[in-house]
């Protein structure tokens, strides 16, 4: 059993407006190894966004748009897929990123942003596992 | 931008088609690497690929144990091949969209030469924007 928590990546957050243009965002995306980008939302009524590099990938470059002149708003996904329940196993967030074919699951706590869940923080996590899950046992196998 | 000029930030790595899921996951962690190639099994077998996203969907999401399912079971074969590397890098992005892949075995001349991922062809298109939206210059928000 792995929380969520320890898997969320403490990465610096970043964002992109909603106004700004997909050639921004992709230098964004591309300077912070990508790691997708939240778009804030204007107040508490209004939803977050989110855009990874597969919106750029799939809605501007294999369109053959020019990034300049595409909006981050009219390649966002919005709402945001999220889960609110940090201590859940690590297993039900893969299933759900699988079920909705997604890269990337937005965690929220009480309400607010927390962070994002993507397939190389669960690989990595779930590896730290295994090897943790070795080592207590070679260490029971020292005591006997 | 053409397929032969993009900069494949993968150096692949590649696992024994008897080899188990938990060696493919700590392949992946260790590297920090997406994808990986799976060499063929027998004769008339063929290469397969495998990415984060198979071990997440079907070992991690149905609590497999990732020391009993071989990487064979898991692999996506064959390939998703792009052996033209005079094609414009949009046709790359395409292919990508269409059949919701993220990564592409390239070859030249029958032989294989690494992987093509999302990120790479980003990265190519991002490098002339950097300048005027970048860090270094340009405008921040």
């Amino acid at each position: 059993m792995i929380p969520l928590q320890n898997a969320v990546k403490k990465f610096k957050l970043n964002t992109v407006e909603p106004e700004a243009t997909a050639a921004e965002a992709l230098v964004r995306l591309v300077e912070h190894d990508f790691i997708p980008l939240l778009v804030p939302r204007k107040d508490r009524t209004d939803a977050y966004g989110i855009v990874t590099k597969h919106d750029i990938l799939s809605k501007v470059v294999a369109e053959g748009r020019d990034p300049r002149k595409v909006k981050v708003s009219e390649i966002m996904a919005k709402p945001l897929i999220i889960v609110n329940d940090l201590s859940m196993d690590l297993r039900w967030a893969s299933r759900m990123m699988h079920r909705c074919g997604i890269a990337a699951l937005a965690v929220l706590d009480k309400g607010e942003f927390y962070g994002f869940i993507t397939d190389r923080c669960i690989i990595e996590e779930y590896f730290d596992e295994l090897r943790r899950d070795k080592l207590d046992r070679s260490g029971e196998m020292l005591s006997c | 931008m053409l397929v032969k000029d993009l900069e494949l930030a993968q150096k692949y790595r590649r696992i024994p088609a008897t080899a188990t899921a938990a060696e493919a996951i700590a392949l992946m962690a260790e590297y920090h690497i997406p994808v990986i190639l799976v060499e063929k099994g027998s004769e008339g077998d063929t290469y397969g690929v495998l990415t984060r996203r198979d071990m997440i969907s079907k070992v991690i999401a149905e609590g497999l144990d990732p020391t009993k399912v071989t990487v064979t079971e898991l692999a996506s074969k064959p390939l998703m091949v792009l052996n033209n590397n005079e094609v414009d890098v949009i046709w790359v992005a395409r292919f990508m969209a269409r059949e919701n892949v993220s990564t592409l075995a390239l070859f030249d001349g029958g032989e294989f030469k690494g992987f093509v991922t999302d990120a790479d062809v980003l990265r190519a298109l991002a490098a002339p924007l950097r300048a005027e939206f970048g860090h270094h210059g340009g405008h921040r928000r």
